[in-house]
């Protein structure tokens, strides 16, 4: 009895101390920031770790560019570190790495968190790297894309003014997408593809693509994208200098009111309850649904599992304002500011970004519209694969008339809209009108907006 | 007391072997609880944010700012209204409990089921979950569609729904570790009791209120205990079920805390939230024991 009573606390001892040294033994081989070797029989080459999150075909696609990477870069090795699942789970990956310093050499970073990495100096200034690049030269890239990576850690305003922390891995419009099957069943014309609809309009069709009830419910629309109708009322979230929180305009309110009346009162949109049955990607998939919003990162999965046949169209305009405005999404390519090879690692991230090899790779496996503008204008018009009316999303580049970024890009911190987000739920579910919403929430948002600067 | 003798070689020599077994505790202890115990404490005084690197001291800032913001006490406030399960849990697994007890045909395959969750993955049961509780497709409608021909709540679409889904759901998941050890404390309760209740001329009820509930007594203060500790620090379901749920009604304390921590940065004010709750868990906990020398009985 009491000598394995001994043993026990013997082994214990012993865990405790092997487990002490492990993680001082590592602690201390974190040190040497991300170049961490592979010890294989490469002695001399240089590895660099790349960090990003996404889908497996977005692994595979990034493999096959990082392949070519090294192909091109003799004696260069990447060490790819994928992340499945979401944005929000790579974060917390990224930021522990943070921590226990050792950050990835080049890694994505959503917009919404640009400006917090990029005034802590977390980033390498990339500007003399471009400026030396043989690959660049202005205009060969969306201009938007370059531009909304610069940081001037004066003001701490984002774009154009500044350093540049980072470029573009891509820049997706966010467009209007339609069921053509379901239209031409239902007998209703298509939408133009160069005029687009009112949005009462849009209420119309959507309302003659509605039909069934229970399981066989079909609605004309997925939920409308709250940006895109505050943005074309003549309303925002922000105020110019991004620094007061606007949604308490009758505008604002009107715009909010409208999306959420498309459940509560029209009946051609999901309601809460529904959407958070079943969200808007797998009713538009399963064709429940007539028009929706998608991204270019949304083709791979539409060419592999959407049986129908479908198209974009050109974002509803408000007939008030004459505005048509949707939001563009992207993502940095980013080089650590600790990064103890600076000039690989930007090649790398460089490379990614406008490399017109893996641009291609890029656009023909449907991840993106190319960064590069001729690239985009003939061959990516050119594929032959859905959407038909890929200038859409041109238009939606191209235009600043028709594209914005979302407001979290400009603020540090973006809890307050996901508070907003989170709370609006008041609106969509019928138990508070949107101008009473929109009064309450403005001094909470202005608060945690505030807290954050 | 008697004054310190010298201390033979022999002793001396036993003594430091003794310390020497004991040290991996007490270094283990330093390194891994005290250290950053104290760590996140002074922490808690500071404006930590991960990602930019601040540490300064700002004295009371982030508790000051804790407890003036509302989502916070809707977590406080969802947190305890969580708890409802403990009690409930408790008395499912008592009574199922008292049945196995007794001789009853397919005793075992009953105890393996309602055992089940508590030897399944935590992630496991909470997915499963989310398909049964899923508005339109999910089980539970279904039936309700069926049998009323009306739809069934949006369970965890609904504010006011959302706690009672994870209520049901934390009940069914516990039961059965509860059950096992209630059975246990019945199986440890003397035959002889109860037979002086029948010598007495007592009735069942009576050896329930008498011998049973009392003998019960401190498996249940323990069961209480640890589900109000495990309560208050209630995280996981919510991390995997509903974030922090439509309109903040499923966010919990140490939800909050974690998003503080890893959505907005804020360090610092993540570790005033946890010292919050460490003080919270401890005066529970303290008034749990002082109230416990009136109703547990120890044998």
């Amino acid at each position: 009895m009491k000598k394995t009573k001994r043993f026990k606390k013997l082994m214990a001892g012993l865990l405790a101390i092997a487990t002490t040294a492990t993680v001082v033994l590592t602690g201390c081989g974190g040190g040497d920031g991300g170049s961490s070797g592979d010890g294989g029989k490469s002695g001399n080459d240089v590895v660099i770790t790349f960090a990003g999150w996404g889908s497996l075909a977005e692994k595979q696609n990034f493999t096959k560019m990082i392949d070519k990477f090294e192909e091109t870069h003799p004696g260069v090795k990447v060490n790819y570190q994928h992340y499945p699942g979401t944005e929000d789970d790579y974060m917390v990956k990224l930021v522990s790495n943070v921590a226990a310093n050792k950050m990835p050499d080049v890694f994505y970073l959503p917009t919404d968190e640009f400006v917090e990495w990029a005034s802590a100096d977390r980033l390498l200034d990339m500007t003399d790297y471009l400026a030396k690049s043989e690959n660049y030269e202005d205009g060969k890239i969306w201009e938007k894309a370059v531009d909304m990576y610069y940081y001037n850690s004066e003001t701490g305003a984002v774009g154009e003014d500044g350093g540049l922390y980072g470029l573009p891995k891509d820049l997706g419009p966010w467009a209007m997408v339609y069921n053509k099957t379901l239209f031409e069943q239902k007998g209703v014309a298509l939408p133009d593809p160069v005029e687009p609809m009112t949005l009462d309009e849009f209420i119309d069709v959507a309302k003659k693509l509605t039909s069934g009830s229970g399981v066989e419910k079909v609605y004309g629309t997925a939920n409308y994208t709250l940006e895109s109708a505050v943005w074309s009322n003549n309303a925002d979230y922000l105020s110019e200098d991004k620094k007061t929180i606007t949604v308490d305009t009758p505008e604002f309110a009107e715009a909010l009111q409208w999306v959420a009346d498309l459940a509560l009162v029209h009946g051609v949109a999901p309601t809460t309850s529904e959407a958070a049955a079943s969200g808007w990607f797998e009713r538009w998939c399963n064709g429940k649904v007539g028009m929706a919003w998608m991204g270019p990162w949304d083709q791979p999965t539409f060419w592999e599992s959407v049986t129908f046949e479908w198209d974009i169209m050109p974002t509803p305009v408000n007939e008030e304002t004459g505005k048509a405005i949707s939001w563009l999404g992207s993502a940095a390519l980013c080089v650590s500011a600790t990064s103890k090879e600076a000039q690989v690692a930007y090649e790398l991230a460089e490379f990614l970004c406008m490399d017109e090899e893996a641009q291609t790779i890029n656009y023909e496996s449907g991840q993106a519209v190319p960064n590069i503008i001729e690239m985009a204008e003939n061959d990516y018009l050119a594929m032959d694969k859905m959407p038909a009316n890929k200038q859409v999303f041109l238009d939606i580049l191209k235009n600043p008339e028709k594209g914005q970024f979302k407001p979290t890009y400009y603020t540090k911190n973006s809890s307050w809209h996901d508070y907003f987000v989170t709370e609006a739920n008041k609106v969509y579910s019928g138990e508070m009108t949107a101008a009473e919403f929109c009064k309450m929430i403005q001094s909470e948002l202005q608060d945690r907006l505030n807290g954050n600067e | 007391m008697k004054k310190r003798k010298k201390v033979s070689s022999f002793k001396r020599r036993e003594h430091l072997t003794g310390l020497l077994f004991i040290a991996p505790m007490y270094l283990q202890f330093l390194v891994f609880t005290l250290f950053f115990l104290g760590y996140s404490l002074y922490m808690s005084f500071t404006d930590w944010n991960i990602v930019a690197g601040t540490k300064n001291f700002i004295a009371f800032e982030n508790f000051v700012q804790i407890l003036k913001d509302p989502i916070f006490w809707k977590s406080v406030w969802n947190t305890v209204y969580l708890m409802i399960g403990i009690p409930i849990g408790m008395f499912l697994a008592l009574l199922m409990a008292m049945a196995l007890n007794r001789k009853l045909p397919g005793k075992t395959i009953f105890r393996v089921s309602v055992y089940l969750p508590a030897v399944t993955s935590a992630m496991a049961i909470v997915i499963l979950w989310r398909f049964i509780y899923n508005a339109e497709y999910g089980v539970i409608n279904l039936v309700i569609q069926q049998l009323t021909g009306e739809a069934g709540p949006n369970w965890l679409g609904d504010p006011a729904m959302v706690k009672i889904s994870l209520i049901i759901m934390g009940v069914w998941r516990g039961v059965g570790n509860t059950m096992i050890l209630f059975l246990a404390g019945l199986q440890n309760v003397p035959r002889d009791y109860y037979e002086v209740v029948d010598v007495e001329g007592g009735n069942s009820l009576h050896k329930f209120r008498y011998v049973t509930l009392p003998m019960l007594s401190s498996v249940t203060f323990y069961v209480l205990i640890t589900g109000v500790i495990g309560g208050l620090q209630a995280f996981g379901d919510q991390f995997i079920m509903t974030g922090a749920g439509p309109e903040h009604s499923a966010i919990t304390i140490v939800y909050y805390l974690w998003q503080k921590g890893f959505a907005e940065y804020d360090m610092g004010g993540a570790s005033a939230v946890s010292w919050i709750v460490a003080v919270m868990i401890f005066v529970v906990t303290l008034i749990q024991f002082k109230l416990s020398n009136r109703w547990v009985y120890e044998d």
